[in-house]
């Protein structure tokens, strides 16, 4: 997952806010404070556009976007 | 060097303050420390300490200060045991201050009255304590087990259904009657836990397993706070719990590095309330806007000079309450992040909304902003991201404070009651239209742009648009929208 594109758009959101790209795949990136709710805005846009996610489930909750290793569990479920 | 010495390794002795500052700043990441920290008696010593430190900032009563050291007393002893010290902890916390606020509580006292007397308000309390941890264990099973059926499926309208349904019957009974006395406190103890409730149920939605009957007994967690959860819940808490001896010892010094900030904090907004209130003939904002509502107007200057200090006082008072909160929260093993992160740093409304109260600003972001984007408007960017924050800082943060404040309604007339929160709504409206424009212009200045136009005028910015927006900030009815609208104009002549 080191190189996929969901990894290089949550270091690309990392990257303008000024906080470091060396995250682990299990670091919290939203409940820590890491990235703000724009940053999860951008990144829910990234997930409809790119990934033709529909986050409007009501089950969706953003602790299942909370880390690399989330995100890769999230999107192998929506696929 | 000692085993307590606290320099940082490899260094000579300084008497230099900074050297001591950046040694004392490093005590989490010195491996000496961190082994003292990480025995039995080290353990002890580092919670006797904390309490100590907790206790000289006297922000705190002596009953919740007592079971706060109690607790970690235990959980120092007791290291493996401290999920089920913090359960009981909670648990007795809950029954000892079962309201967030004491406007419940005179309620309550006052509607005692129409019961026998053997039964009292601490009985009534007890008894709505009861009910409403009932009332979750079942609610958290419907919802659970799907049988609630379309309106489970979104847990925080099903229980704010529930809730105004429980407030208007309330309403609707006499109010001297057995009734009344009886549903009053239930309404209040469930409001002071209805969002640590909404965030165990949106819990069991993901990966925490803790079982149900444990989330209906976590109402309140021991350490306190406002109606916001500080630590949210047991998913949120876990994310941030330490694995291992060390992991406690390292997050037990990051608590105790907080306490000693909050204590710092605590003197100069000592000072400061000294040198503005007793020295300047400054007056609290409050004061200063019934002044001027009652026709005794203060001098402009005096009015400008409580408008700017009234901001950077509140920023002291909500940096130590919360700081003094996520300390004990870390001292109990779970290293959450900080409620107040330098909001002075703050280049945008949205950035400082982050920085200034986090866990408030989570609350209405998880309950409102995320379920509104996710749903609504999905065709433009713009127009989805400003209803989305329309309903987190508008709606959400109006309802918050609307909840909290309804037991005004157990006596006197509706509309007059209503009108109380005028000031609240506007309050809301305008933060909403604030945060919507900050969104929208984005990131407008680079540091290429210069000192002045990237860190200056920001928060030049931002400091403004928040101590104009204190104005209307009340929630206790006194000086109307009109009243505060006036006084915020005759700063400027008007």
């Amino acid at each position: 997952m080191t190189d996929s594109p969901i990894r290089s758009f949550v270091e690309q959101l990392l990257s303008e806010r000024g906080k470091s790209t060396d995250i682990a795949h299990s670091d919290p990136l939203f409940t820590s404070g890491l990235l703000d709710s724009m940053a999860a805005t951008e990144l829910m846009l990234h997930l409809e556009a790119e990934h033709g996610v529909d986050l409007a489930d009501a089950d969706f909750d953003i602790s299942r976007l909370d880390s690399m290793a989330d995100l890769e569990v999230f999107l192998s479920q929506a696929a | 060097m000692s085993a307590v010495d606290i320099q940082p390794q490899g260094r000579q002795m300084s008497l230099s303050p900074l050297h001591w500052r950046r040694a004392w700043l490093s005590i989490d990441s010195n491996e000496r420390i961190i082994a003292l920290a990480s025995s039995y008696l080290g353990g002890l010593i580092l919670s006797g300490i904390f309490v100590l430190v907790l206790a000289a900032t006297t922000k705190m009563s002596m009953a919740a200060l007592g079971l706060i050291a109690v607790s970690l007393g235990l959980m120092a002893v007791l290291p493996a045991h401290r999920f089920a010290i913090l359960m009981v902890s909670s648990l007795a916390y809950v029954g000892l201050r079962p309201f967030r606020i004491e406007g419940w509580s005179d309620l309550v006292s006052t509607k005692a009255s129409a019961l026998p007397s053997v039964i009292g308000s601490q009985g009534l309390t007890a008894l709505s304590v009861v009910i409403v941890i009932a009332i979750a264990a079942l609610f958290m099973g419907l919802v659970k087990s799907g049988l609630g059926g379309r309106l489970t499926k979104r847990p925080l309208v099903a229980q704010m259904v529930l809730w105004f349904s429980l407030l208007a019957i309330a309403m609707a009974v006499p109010a001297g009657s057995v009734a009344s006395a009886v549903l009053w406190p239930i309404v209040g103890v469930w409001i002071s836990c209805f969002w640590i409730l909404a965030y165990s149920v949106a819990d069991m939605r993901g990966k925490d397993a803790t079982p149900l009957t444990l989330r209906a007994l976590f109402l309140r967690p021991f350490w306190g706070g406002s109606a916001a959860p500080i630590g949210k819940s047991f998913g949120y808490l876990n994310r941030f719990k330490a694995n291992d001896d060390r992991e406690l010892a390292v997050t037990r010094l990051k608590a105790l590095k907080l306490a000693v900030w909050a204590l710092v904090l605590t003197g100069i907004l000592t000072v400061a309330q000294w040198a503005a209130y007793e020295q300047a003939g400054l007056v609290p904002l409050h004061n200063a806007i019934i002044a001027h509502a009652t026709g005794a107007a203060l001098p402009g200057v005096v009015n400008w000079g409580s408008l700017l200090v009234n901001y950077f006082i509140d920023l002291l008072i909500i940096s130590v309450w919360g700081h003094l909160i996520v300390a004990v929260v870390r001292m109990s093993g779970y290293c959450i992040p900080r409620n107040t992160v330098n909001p002075l740093a703050s280049r945008s409304l949205s950035e400082f909304w982050n920085r200034y109260f986090y866990y408030f600003k989570e609350l209405l972001v998880d309950f409102f902003f995320y379920p509104a984007f996710a749903r609504y408007f999905k065709k433009n960017t713009k127009v989805r991201i400003a209803f989305a924050t329309f309903c987190a800082a508008g709606v959400g943060n109006f309802m918050y404070h609307f909840m909290r404040e309804t037991y005004v309604f157990a006596e006197g007339d509706l509309i007059a009651n209503l009108a109380i929160f005028q000031s609240a709504v506007f309050y809301s409206l305008v933060l909403a239209i604030g945060l919507v424009i900050s969104q929208w212009r984005g990131r407008k200045f680079a540091r290429e742009d210069g000192f002045l136009a990237y860190h200056v005028w920001p928060r030049m910015n931002v400091i403004a648009f928040f101590c104009f927006l204190k104005i209307f900030d009340d929630i206790s009815g006194e000086g109307t929208l009109v009243e505060r609208a006036d006084f915020a104009l005759s700063l400027f002549g008007v």
